[in-house]
């Protein structure tokens, strides 16, 4: 059981910086996602942390205690890659015991852990086959044995879940965070998938060309999203975004349309609203605009509706079971969900709304 | 795919056969050859086949020359060079796959392009250099000498193969314990096994069947069977009997290993073709 703590990371490949001061506190027994598009530098952080990957300067501490010189064998993590990286010459149980066989672990204590560990991933009836023979969850059970067998101080995944097809994935997510909260081992996991990270973390850190865009709990990030990149790249469909003029009291569409407001930062302003956010109504009330729909995707649970306000999209999430307006739609904005960004870096403006 | 017709088939199969004639038949001529007497090997097209079989020429070959040390020799050096060459290549190849260098790639090519000139070209500095080091007619000399030949090729297929294994096998094993060359030990070179004895395979049977080097370098003590067998073509008299008995002390023992070893030939002539 253990904390990470990253501090002042930076890394340079050559003349170009792929992260550049990130500091990251992982408290013990939490899960925190490392969540971005690929090439923000997030794989990288968890190498560094590895330590398969060398630092430019900064500081890595596991447990209190400084690893950043220390080979990855000396660093007590576990780790889980993309493509498992089962030892395809060695059965399963031989994948299951190298790491403690390394430790020249009595064989008799070996082989009880063993049946622990496959008992509880429920691949003791797979200790005889080689990598080759299982299915790619099976793989992916191997490897999550792997990583707990030694009962290491923190685990690392990278991208664990992105080789398994989509019910599996979900399966498997589910999994993983039983088993971490069950073991409550400290883990850091890296993922490219909103769903993953809202789904399984503790905490989320979004990540945009090696830097920091948000830290916070799922919740957080989705419903205060720091800046217009986490507010595009969290959400299916993603967040309706309207440039728009305020006065501070009343938000003027580009339709010409004026929507009157209790409070709102003044000037040009970028104003995101959720499509599930949205009232869609066949009616017209006090504040509600005309829409015209374009498209309508069914989902099962829900319908996406495409369409426009004067000549401006938005996207609306619609629940399955309330029939659509015949003629004539409306929508409003609940006052309580709109976020207002900067035109010029996209921060968000609205902290305490 | 549609099944294909009849005639399709017996056209392959017509084609197969001419080409086993084909690359079959001097090997069954030297067979027969080595099992005749001087004047059956002239009898004419009628005999070639239909004659009275005598272990003659084998006899007098073991007779008149040290075919036995000579084999032992060829053997030696094949093998010595084929382990120093997997050794070396596979340590080049290590870093050629899994380190970004600069000028990599040039060097990558420039010890393949080592294989490609003609090896004519480096027999007299080669015979030089060994003179003055006193590796002239000695087995540690031609082994260094087929070690140099087989490496650029050893490097360029053992870089292919270790590319081919994902890096995160090591690095799994370094996260589980494990030192670089630990993991290189438990897990990179029992994964590789299979296209290093590939790899070995045609290092040895190169060896094995080198003339050039093994003329111009050997004279008694370390001369080598290929070498010894033109010998029997003297200013007195042409021994193709002797010739053919002795080639088939050669060959003999390359078509057993051959197909003993045939499942692991054909990974390294596909290499790359099919995904594991």
């Amino acid at each position: 059981m253990a904390n990470i703590e990253i501090k002042h990371l930076k890394k340079k490949f050559g003349a170009l910086e792929v992260i550049g001061d990130f500091s990251l506190q992982v408290d013990d027994r939490e899960f925190i996602s490392l969540l971005g598009p690929s090439g923000c530098g997030k794989s990288t952080i968890l190498r560094i942390v590895a330590g398969l990957e060398e630092l430019t300067s900064g500081e890595i501490v596991i447990n209190d205690k400084v690893v950043t010189p220390l080979e990855p064998k000396d660093r007590d993590i576990a780790m889980v890659f993309q493509n498992y990286a089962l030892y395809p010459h060695k059965t399963v149980f031989e994948n299951l015991a190298y790491g403690l066989r390394i430790r020249k672990t009595p064989a008799e204590r070996i082989k009880k852990r063993v049946g622990e560990v496959s008992q509880l991933l429920q691949i003791d009836q797979l200790l005889e086959r080689r990598p080759a023979q299982l299915s790619g969850g099976q793989q992916q059970r191997v490897a999550m044995g792997r990583a707990i067998m030694r009962e290491p101080a923190a685990f690392l995944f990278d991208e664990p879940l992105s080789n398994l097809d989509a019910k599996l994935r979900n399966h498997m997510r589910v999994e993983i965070r039983e088993l971490q909260q069950r073991l409550g081992i400290t883990t850091l996991y890296v993922t490219h998938d909103q769903v993953e990270a809202m789904t399984m973390s503790d905490r989320i850190v979004v990540l945009n060309h090696g830097a920091i865009e948000q830290i916070g709990k799922p919740l957080e990030i989705y419903e205060k999203p720091a800046s217009l990149f986490v507010a595009t790249f969290i959400g299916s469909p993603s967040m309706n975004l309207i440039r728009l003029k305020s006065d501070g009291k009343a938000l003027e569409l580009p339709s010409g349309d004026r929507l009157a407001v209790e409070r709102a930062p003044g000037g040009e302003v970028i104003l995101g609203i959720r499509p599930e956010r949205i009232k869609l109504s066949g009616t017209r009330s006090g504040n509600s605009l005309p829409y015209a729909i374009s498209l309508v995707e069914e989902l099962g649970s829900q319908k996406i509706i495409h369409g426009r306000v004067g000549d401006t999209e938005l996207t609306v999430a619609f629940p399955e079971d309330v029939p659509l307006p015949a003629d004539g739609a409306f929508v409003s904005f609940p006052e309580g969900h709109l976020h207002f960004f900067d035109t010029g870096e996209g921060k968000r403006l609205n902290r305490g709304l | 795919m549609a099944p294909k017709s009849r005639a399709y088939w017996i056209a392959c199969y017509a084609i197969l056969a001419v080409y086993g004639v084909f690359t079959l038949l001097p090997i069954a001529y030297l067979i027969v050859s080595s099992f005749k007497t001087q004047q059956q090997i002239y009898d004419g097209v009628a005999s070639t086949f239909w004659f009275t079989p005598t272990l003659d020429s084998y006899r007098f070959i073991f007779e008149t020359k040290p075919i036995l040390q000579m084999l032992t020799n060829t053997a030696i050096v094949s093998v010595g060079s084929t382990l120093f060459s997997l050794v070396f290549g596979t340590i080049a190849a290590y870093g050629l796959a899994r380190y970004k260098f600069r000028g990599r790639d040039d060097l990558a090519f420039y010890i393949l392009s080592i294989r490609m000139f003609p090896p004519i070209v480096a027999a007299l500095p080669i015979f030089m250099i060994f003179n003055s080091l006193d590796l002239l007619d000695s087995k540690i000399g031609l082994i260094i000498a087929y070690t140099s030949f087989n490496l650029p090729f050893v490097v360029w297929m053992m870089t292919g193969f270790i590319k081919s294994v994902p890096v995160q096998l090591e690095e799994a094993a370094m996260v589980d314990g494990q030192s670089q060359l630990g993991a290189i030990r438990d897990i990179l070179i029992p994964v590789l096994r299979p296209s290093i004895l590939a790899v070995g395979i045609f290092c040895i049977i190169f060896s094995w069947n080198e003339f050039l080097f093994a003329l111009i370098l050997t004279k008694s003590q370390a001369k080598t069977l290929p070498v010894a067998i033109p010998e029997f073509i003297t200013w007195t008299e042409v021994g193709w009997n002797y010739v053919a008995a002795a080639g088939m002390v050669l060959v003999a023992p390359v078509l057993v290993f051959s197909f003993l070893a045939q499942r692991y030939m054909v990974r390294g002539m596909s290499m790359g073709a099919i995904k594991d």
